[in-house]
Parts: structure tokens; sequence; C-alpha cells
């Protein structure tokens, strides 16, 4: 019996043994490929930015959390532009689309498939088409231009636009749109002001866990098992900064490892503490968006050619852009777009100052000093005197006012800056809205230059945000603004913004005052893979898939 | 005789200090190496051509320096003078007259009191047209407070005096009596008030530019500040544009505490440190 008893107690112990001897490298084998696993998945990504931390709602994007939405975060952008300017679905809502041959239909297809919300809720066509009712209920300009919308299938949705909009529609709704949880905002009238928990519910790859407002810090994690793909980076920190300064040091302080801002690059003064780190990248590339000046073509003498043309060839363009750029420029040509934009005409005259030329087009058109105080008289003998007026206060639209002022003095214009547009934003924009000024200090956004660029600001149209920028009035000029807005493809947009250029070279009504260079640094010790897009950063719709750690 | 000699030594300096500004700010477009509508390449380093560089958009800084010391100074001293006027008014004809006149004065110099000077300066600059006239009224309309309070004691002790007594009992018009006899026994305070006011004046001026408050184009040592900061001149190392202002206010307002301090005809040093409270 107790010999048995010893047979069975080997027996078992044999198995142990043997099971302990079977079982150790398979253990190894998954303890090794977690932690290559873990080796390739981000830990966890900070960023900064110095947008303030004071809303978390997936329909306000003005705030840190907001602008990040742009970035297919949260929740999905409906689709976005690639590194090269063109849309791609890549880590978007839907994955393909098509337009009619008559640009009046978009049928868009997207994979719900496993995608839920981030309180549990499956995402479906009722979301989808309860969206493009609720931006058409809340008066977003792009979306009123739609006149039916309808379920193709399942999984298909079909817009019909009242004139050729197809084409455009996808382009300029690439950065803050995305499809809306229907359980969330069907009962919320005013999306400006909700701020209940639930607005920050997205289908995105990342949900927000938690966030510390007096240490203006939110926390996000990834969704698992996301449907759109694997995501590579498991955690995100964003934090808020009251300066770029201050944003360095902590990068430089390996507290965060990526700068992100829209349209808000970081200021070329601060690039020698980046330089000065080698775990630090620059995250240079040009920007699509230029400082202009836009002339007044309702006010006298902004309104003749000659006067223009005048204005142009005083300016010192050198000056403007190592002032602007900090020395990291060029100086734009008359055509007044980035050379990174999509349908760039780079075989038009570059700006460039030549007094004598200035003086002449003065001469012309019989702008002449009779009292002999320095300054130039209109035509009739009466005195001149330009108003320069800013589109908003900021120090460095004051200093390019400054400029432009010492500038025009030396050929004998009269200028004035109107302060009451430094210190009223609402009297500046009512001089846009009612096109009242004479020269106009603004700034093509990023999102504007990526489609029709500073023709928005120029032509004499209400564009699609409902803002008015423009005066010009030419029936050609408005014929390509229309021309890129019922483009049905890239060529055809390409072709028209062509035409846009080569007018605003001939005509000038506005200045592109210099080309920048953006920086968006981020640190290279921790983490690869980062896909810098053009005057946006390594922080865009791909960035959660393709970074992994080093 | 070595003591009277020394008790003149910081009178002196502040003196020199003084007039060297001065004589800047009255002759700042002759001395200006270069015109503001002289521009260069912008952010260059001190060099023979530009002793402390170009700022952001390529203007030398000596000299928007050398222009900013008119503004500063003359803010300071416009906001001084009226805030002397205003406080010295007041402390004058509540100190003599007592009564009603007294507690009415006295009342509106507490409520005035009682507002923050610096944020309420901020808020009402916000609101008005940026401008240096506006700068000084937005300094003078809470400034004059201490001022006021620190004449009214001593009208009030002064009435008090047999000499003032004497020419009451004569008949002697009040008038004549205030501004004959007390002006004159107070000048010591109010001319220690008043370097006090420019200084603090001056100090205010610079921190509302330096917040960006300051009139558009406006050339004053708190606008170079404000630019040099904007343009993170602290961050980026670019002393040359931040320290040379920073040293000009510090220097003018030591001149101006100098002579204030040490300039009073009173021997009573304590009574000259309970002027100074509050700046």
């Amino acid at each position: 019996m107790r010999r048995k008893k010893r047979m069975a107690a080997a027996f078992l112990a044999a198995v142990m043994v043997a099971g302990s001897l079977v079982s150790v490298p398979g253990t190894r084998v998954l303890a090794e490929e977690k932690t290559q696993e873990s080796a390739e998945h981000v830990d966890v990504l900070r960023i900064g930015t110095t947008y303030k931390a004071t809303s978390y709602s997936v329909m306000d994007t003005s705030s840190a959390f907001g602008r990040m939405l742009y970035n297919s975060f949260v929740n999905l952008n409906f689709w976005a532009f690639d590194e090269n300017g063109q849309i791609s679905t890549e880590g978007c809502f839907f994955d393909s689309w098509e337009v009619s041959e008559d640009n009046t239909q978009l049928t868009a297809h997207f994979d719900a498939t496993d995608l839920y919300w981030h309180d549990g809720e499956p995402v479906t066509m009722e979301d989808v088409l309860f969206t493009f009712a609720y931006y058409q209920k809340q008066n977003y300009p792009w979306f009123l231009r739609i006149s039916d919308v309808e379920a193709a299938d399942e999984q298909t949705v079909r817009l019909t636009f009242e004139e050729g909009y197809a084409f455009a529609f996808v382009n300029s709704t690439n950065l803050m749109y995305g499809v809306l949880p229907k359980h969330v905002w069907e009962k919320v009238e005013d999306p400006a002001v909700y701020d209940g928990e639930d607005a920050a519910v997205g289908c995105g790859p990342y949900r927000l866990v938690s966030k510390d407002a007096d240490a203006q810090v939110s926390y996000y994690e990834a969704v698992e098992n996301y449907s759109k793909g694997e995501i590579t980076v498991d955690k995100v920190e964003l934090h808020s900064y009251d300066s770029q300064s201050s944003l360095i040091m902590a990068m430089q302080n390996n507290e965060i490892d990526v700068m992100y801002g829209y349209s808000a690059s970081l200021d070329t003064t601060l690039l020698p503490l980046v330089d000065g780190d080698e775990n630090i990248d620059r995250g240079e590339s040009q920007n699509t968006a230029t400082y202009q000046i836009m002339f007044g073509f309702n006010q006298y003498p902004t309104s003749d050619l000659n006067f223009r043309k005048a204005v142009r060839a005083a300016l010192d363009y050198d000056l403007l852009c190592d002032s602007l750029t900090g020395g990291y420029g060029e100086v734009a040509n008359q055509g007044a777009v980035s050379p990174s934009c999509l349908g760039y005409v780079d075989s038009l005259e570059k700006n460039s100052r030549d007094l004598e030329l200035a003086a002449q087009y003065l001469d012309e058109g019989g702008y002449v000093d009779v009292d002999g105080d320095g300054f130039r008289e209109l035509p009739d003998g009466s005195p001149m005197d330009v108003k320069i007026q800013l589109q908003n206060q900021t120090d460095l639209y004051k200093r390019i006012a400054e400029m432009l002022q010492i500038n025009l003095e030396e050929v004998g214009i009269r200028t004035t800056v109107d302060e009451e547009t430094i210190a009223n934003s609402d009297y500046a924009t009512q001089l846009r809205m009612e096109g009242t000024y004479e020269i106009y200090i603004s700034m093509t956004t990023v999102g504007m230059a990526t489609w029709g660029g500073i023709a928005n600001y120029l032509a004499d149209v209400t564009i699609t945000s409902g803002q008015h920028f423009g005066t010009y009035a030419d029936e050609d000029y408005l014929a390509a603004y229309n021309g890129i807005l019922y483009s049905s493809s890239y060529e055809e947009y390409m072709e028209e913004f062509g035409k846009i250029q080569e007018m605003n070279a001939s005509d000038c009504p506005g200045i592109a005052l210099a080309i920048m260079e953006t920086f968006y640094p981020y640190r290279t010790d921790r983490i690869t893979g980062w896909t810098n897009y053009p005057a946006w950063g390594v922080i865009n719709p791909t960035t959660w898939y393709t970074a992994v750690a080093k | 005789m070595m003591k009277n000699r020394r008790k003149w030594i910081p009178i002196f300096i502040g003196a020199v200090i003084l007039i060297f500004f001065l004589v800047i700010a009255l002759f700042a477009e002759q001395l200006m190496p270069y015109q503001m509508n002289e521009l260069s390449a912008p952010y260059g380093k001190p060099s023979a051509e530009h002793w402390l560089g170009t700022n952001d958009i390529g203007q030398d800084i000596f000299s928007e320096l050398i222009l900013g010391t008119r503004v500063t100074l003359l803010t300071g001293v416009m906001s001084a003078f009226f805030i002397i006027c205003i406080g010295t008014g007041f402390g004058l004809v509540a100190g003599y007259y007592g009564g009603k006149a007294d507690r009415a004065l006295s009342a509106v110099t507490s409520v005035f009191m009682a507002i923050p000077q610096l944020p309420f300066t901020i808020v009402l600059v916000t609101f008005l047209e940026p401008s240096m006239w506006n700068i000084v009224v937005a300094i003078c309309l809470t400034a004059w407070t201490t001022t006021a309070r620190i004449v009214r004691a001593k009208v009030i002790e002064i009435r008090q005096q047999p000499f003032v007594q004497v020419e009451e009992a004569l008949g002697q018009k009040k008038r004549v009596i205030l501004f004959h006899h007390i002006l004159p026994n107070i000048q010591d305070i109010v001319l220690m008030r008043a370097t006090l006011a420019v200084s603090s004046s001056m100090l205010t001026e610079a921190s509302l530019s330096f917040l960006g408050l300051g009139a558009y184009n406006q050339k004053s040592w708190g606008a170079i500040l404000f630019y040099a900061f904007r343009k993170n001149g602290v961050v980026a190392g670019y002393y040359w544009w931040y320290v040379p202002p920073i040293l000009c206010i510090s220097l003018c307002i030591f001149a101006f505490m100098l002579i204030g301090y040490y300039g009073l005809g009173s021997e009573n040093v304590q009574q000259r440190k309970e002027y100074q409270v509050d700046g």
C-alpha cells in the first residue's frame, strides 16, 4: 500500500517536473512576446500645447482638448488631409468616398463593425444621419448646402448637394467635423455651451480618462482592440502651458515629448533652445499659412491699381521676411500663396522692393507731393492719409503695421494705424464684414490655406464659414473663386487656383508678406515613427498608429 | 563741515543721474544715432554700428532707449504733477477747514484708497483709448490719496501753531493763511512726495507698457521690455535688449529716491521714513 502511494507520489512529481519543464519555455515565449510588444508600443505620449484646457467637448474646438480633435484623437474626423495636402481616409471615420460626375452627390462608406462610442454604445447609421442633420440645425455653413442625406446601405451614406459642391465639401470639412453620438447630442439644444461629462464621448482611438484643471493636464487611454487599427501609443497626456518658452523648457526637461499647435508654430527666437538639445528635432516644414495685407476696393486710393502696385513695390520684403520668420523663411511671389499649397504657381515674379518703380506708379496715378512736405497728395490735391487696419490685436500685427508705415513713408505715402482696430476687435471684424477697410493686415490660416487659400480673403464673397474678408469683385476673379468651389477634382482645383494667383500678380488685390517655415519640435530619444506633416507637425491623425517606442 | 559735505553726496549723485536723463530726454532726437524709421536687419547683436543691437523689426535699440527716456520721464513727471496738485489741494482744504469739508474729503480719500491701485489702473487703461495722457489719467486717479492724507495731517498740526492763530486773530483771509503761511511750511513734504510720485508713476508706466497696455508705436522703456519679453528675450539670451531698459528704470528711480530722501530739509529722519510709507 505504502509502495503504491510512493509510486503515485513519484509519478505525480514526475508529471509536475515534466509539466514545469514543458510549460516554462511556453511562458518564456509569452513573456518575450509581451516584452517585445511593450517595447514597440509607446507607454505614454506627452503632448504640450499652449491652448488652455477650458472645455472637454467634441463640439468645441477652442480648447486644448478641442484642438486635438483636428487629429482624429478622441473623435474620428470624417476624413483628413495627408502629408501631401490631399484628402486621406487613414485613421478617419469614412474609409472611402466618391463624388458623382456632376459633383452634386457624395457617397461615403464607413465600417462600424466593432466600433463603439466611449460609453459603450455601438456606432450606427442612425448616428451618422443624426450628425448631418444636427450640423445643419446648428447652421454650419457647409452643411446647409446639403439638400438630402440618405443611407445607401447600412454602412454607406449619400449626400446630395443643391449645386456641385461635393468635392469641395470633402476638402473643406476635414478639420473639425466628426460623427456625433446621437444618444448624447439629441438632447442638447446649444452645443456651444454644453459641458456635461458625456460631451467628451467620441469614437476615436482615445478616451478621456481624467483631467486636472489646476495642473492643466488631461489624461487619455487607448481604446482596447480598436477596430480602425492597432494603436501603438497606449496612453496620452495633454499638458497646457502658458507660453511657448515654458513649453520648450518642459521639453528640454523631458516632461513632454512633442509640441502641438494649430497654425501656431514655435517662435523662431526659441529655436536656439531646441537646437541645443540633441534629443529634440525642430519638426521643421514649410508653412502653408501666410501673413498678408488686403486692399479695400471700396475705399480710395486702395481701389486704384497704381496705388496698390506702388505699395507692392515699396515694401521691404527682406526685412519683413526676417522679422516675421526670424530668418527662417523666404520672400513670397506675386501670386501671394505659399509654395507648399496645392496648385502653387512658381513661375510668377517674386516680390521685391523697387522704390523708383513705386514712385513711378504713384506719379502715373497722379499722387504728387503738392505742398512739399514729403508726403504725396491725392490726384485732386487733397491730403492722402491711408489707414492701416489690423485683424487682431497681437503684437506681431502691430509690428507689421509699424514696418509698413515706415516703408510707405519712404515713397511719400502717409499712413495712420487705425488704433481702434487694436483696442476693439469687434470694430476690426465689422470693418472686414462690411468691407470698409483700406489696408487690412490679416493671415491665411493653415486650415484656409488648404482650400482656396488667400482667395478666401481677397474675393468679395461671404465664405462658407459665414465670414467676409475680401472686397475684390472682379468678374474673372469671382469666377475663378467659384471654379475652386465647384471643382470636382484636384486638377480642376489647381487650374482655377492658378488663375487666382495670376490675377493676384496682375491686379494686386493683396500681398503675401513672407513665406514662413513652421517648427513643431519633438523629442527623438524615446519615440520614433513620427511623420511630420507640412505646416502641421508630427501630431496628426496617423500618429496614434505609427509612433513606436525606440 | 565734513558731516555736511557727506549729507550732500547722495543728493549730488541723484542730481547728476537725473540731469543726465533729463538731457537725454530733451535732446533725444539729436543724440539718437539712428531714427526710428531707419531699419536694419532684425535681431542684430551688439556691434560697432548698433551698440545695443537691433530689435525684432530692425530698429536700433540704443536709439529706442534714448527716445524712450522722454516718454517714461514725461509720463512720470506729468503724473506726479497732477498727483501732487490733487493730493496737496485735498490735504490743505481738509486739514485747514476741518468739519464737514474734512469729513467729506477724507471720505472721498478713503474710497479711492480702498481701490487697489495697479489693477484699477490696468482696467482703466484697457477701457480708455491707449495713449500717454490716458496712462497719466489712469495713474493719477488713485495715486493722490497718500499725499492727501499726509498733507492733511501736517496741516492740522501747523494749524495749531501760534503764528497761524495770530494770523487768524488779526482777521487775515483764510486763503492767504493757507497759501502764504501753511503751504510754505509743508513744502518739504510736498517735494518729497513729488519725487516719490515721479518714480512710482514711472514704474507704473513701465508696468503698463510691459503688459502691452501702452500706446501703439510709443517708445518707452516699458515698451522696449514688452517686446524683448514677447520675443523670448530672456530665454533666448538677448540680454542687450532687456537689460538696458531695466537699468535705466532702476537708475532713474534711484536718483529720484536719493533726492527725495536726502534732499528733504527736515532733520527728522524718522518723520521722513513715515512719509515714505506707501511710496
